[in-house]
């Protein structure tokens, strides 16, 4: 092991000599294991399973790369006929090719040669009866087919599209205002009226910017009234009225957000909204309305 | 040293103790392992009090997680092993172990001024030419080297193959080896010499 370092080497790394421990060093370590003991449930009996973790060697991780591409690039050379054309003669491929082109120059051919004959034996008895049906009965059908494929093809599907979108969109806005009530109804207050319901709709499902930022400022229109109408009711009880929470000036920073920051920092973990503080305002707290008494 | 040979049933038994939150089976195992896991991580790190801090965590993650203790591993040595110079690289990988703190003194008795003053010179240094290696090289050389454990389970120690330790353990000397040089402990010709 050690074989390969020379002597000089050798006494030079043994000089690396470890300190000893702190004094409590191991006491410290029997303190702390107490101490989560105490603030932890016991734990249950041993269970004899130490899942590995999944590794994937860069071995591995070649292989399936690898086998991804090449199985990609046989399929697109296999689509585009590249490998029959080429290198490999697929003989699936080719019979395939083969045998369409015949079937539809087969169906034609013979039919009229069959009828023609018919046409001259039945002229003397009733030639419009005979003659009728050779020319409608062959020439009509691949015209029909060619137009019904056309059809496929020309359906317009962006309405299509458009309306399952809207339909998408509604009913996950409806999914969000019903989780909206339940919170609401948990917490005590009251559930969004149909009025509130209805504005809060148009919020979630506008489609342009503009239909939302309306739909915002009648939002909030609706919020001070209604704040205006708490406040009244307030005011006849003898109570303070409540002032709604405003946001922080602009380019100052709030007291919590610093102490957030702060916490995250000693963590390790400063997140871009928490970087450049230090040259940043601090903005004042708002004023707390106090609960009315129960 | 402590013995490294491990008795899969005696640890088997010891852990399924720990589970049950014997206190005294910890002590047992604190006492075992926790100054070769210090070891470990002083070397690793360069930081006394971090070499500590590592070597409790890697404990208490024994006492927390004995519960799912599987029972056909290598033992507990090994397992503490890995998990100490685990949390050791990712600590180097993040570079936030610099530490003010003076390191604890020395128990033995302080020899001569031009003694110590040459044994401080080869420590830095050392210390220095292992700090040059990147974290796996210096991983290498400190279970091999200093811990003197096989490479089969110094591979395991880094979830490596024994082939690809050996690998990594060769270039991990011949970088040493130019470090040492580089940072005057080791002259050129005593490499010369060897070579």
């Amino acid at each position: 092991m050690s074989d390969d370092f020379t002597l000089a080497e050798r006494k030079a790394l043994d000089g690396f000599s470890v300190p000893a421990p702190s004094t409590g060093f191991v006491s410290g370590i029997l303190a702390a294991a107490s101490t989560q003991t105490q603030a932890q449930p016991p734990v249950q009996p041993p269970v004899q399973t130490w899942p590995r973790p999944v590794r994937r060697t860069p071995w591995v991780r070649r292989g399936v790369f690898s086998a991804v591409t090449a199985l990609t690039l046989a399929t697109a050379a296999a689509a585009s006929g590249w490998l029959g054309e080429r290198i490999v003669n697929l003989p699936v491929i080719s019979s395939i090719a083969t045998i369409v082109p015949e079937a539809v120059k087969a169906k034609p051919a013979p039919k009229p040669k069959v009828e023609a004959p018919k046409i001259v034996k039945a002229e003397p008895r009733a030639p419009a009866i005979v003659v009728k049906p050779a020319p409608v009965a062959i020439v009509v059908p691949p015209p029909a087919q060619a137009s019904e494929a056309t059809q496929i093809n020309d359906i317009d599907m962006a309405p299509v599209r458009q309306e399952a979108r809207a339909e998408r969109i509604t009913s996950r806005a409806e999914r969000r205002l019903d989780a909206r009530d339940a919170r609401r109804v948990a917490r005590g207050l009251p559930a969004d009226s149909d009025a509130q319901r209805a504005i809060l709709t148009r919020v979630k499902t506008a489609s342009t910017v503009e239909e939302r930022r309306a739909a915002l400022r009648e939002w909030g229109q609706a919020n001070k009234e209604r704040l205006a109408a708490i406040n009244a009711r307030r005011a006849e009880r003898g109570l303070a009225p409540i002032v709604p929470r405003q946001g922080a000036e602009a380019g100052s920073v709030r007291p919590a957000r610093l102490e957030r920051c702060k916490r995250l920092a000693e963590r390790g973990f400063i997140p871009p909204i928490c970087r450049n503080l230090d040259a940043v305002p601090i903005a004042s707290d708002p004023p707390v309305t106090p609960l009315p008494e129960r | 040293m402590i013995s490294l040979a491990t008795d899969q049933s005696s640890d088997n038994q010891l852990v399924a103790r720990i589970a049950a939150r014997d206190a005294g089976a910890f002590e047992e195992a604190v006492n075992a392992h926790a100054i070769q896991l210090r070891r470990i991580a002083y070397r690793m790190l360069g930081d006394a009090a971090h070499a500590e801090d590592l070597a409790q965590e890697a404990l208490l993650r024994l006492w927390t997680g004995a519960s799912k203790w599987r029972g056909d591993g290598p033992g507990v040595g090994a397992w503490l092993r890995r998990v100490v110079t685990n949390l050791c690289l990712d600590q180097l990988r993040r570079r936030k172990f610099v530490s003010d703190e003076d390191l604890p003194e020395r128990a033995d008795p302080a020899p001569l001024a031009d003694e110590m003053l040459e044994a401080d010179a080869i420590h830095s240094g050392v210390s220095a030419a292992l700090d040059a290696l990147n974290e796996r090289q210096r991983a290498a050389i400190i279970l091999t080297y200093y811990e003197q454990l096989p490479n089969a389970i110094a591979a395991e120690t880094l979830d490596m193959n024994v082939k690809a330790f050996e690998s990594l353990l060769l270039r991990a000397r011949m970088a040493l080896k130019q470090e040492l040089v580089s940072a005057g402990v080791v002259s050129a010709q005593d490499v010369r010499e060897m070579i």
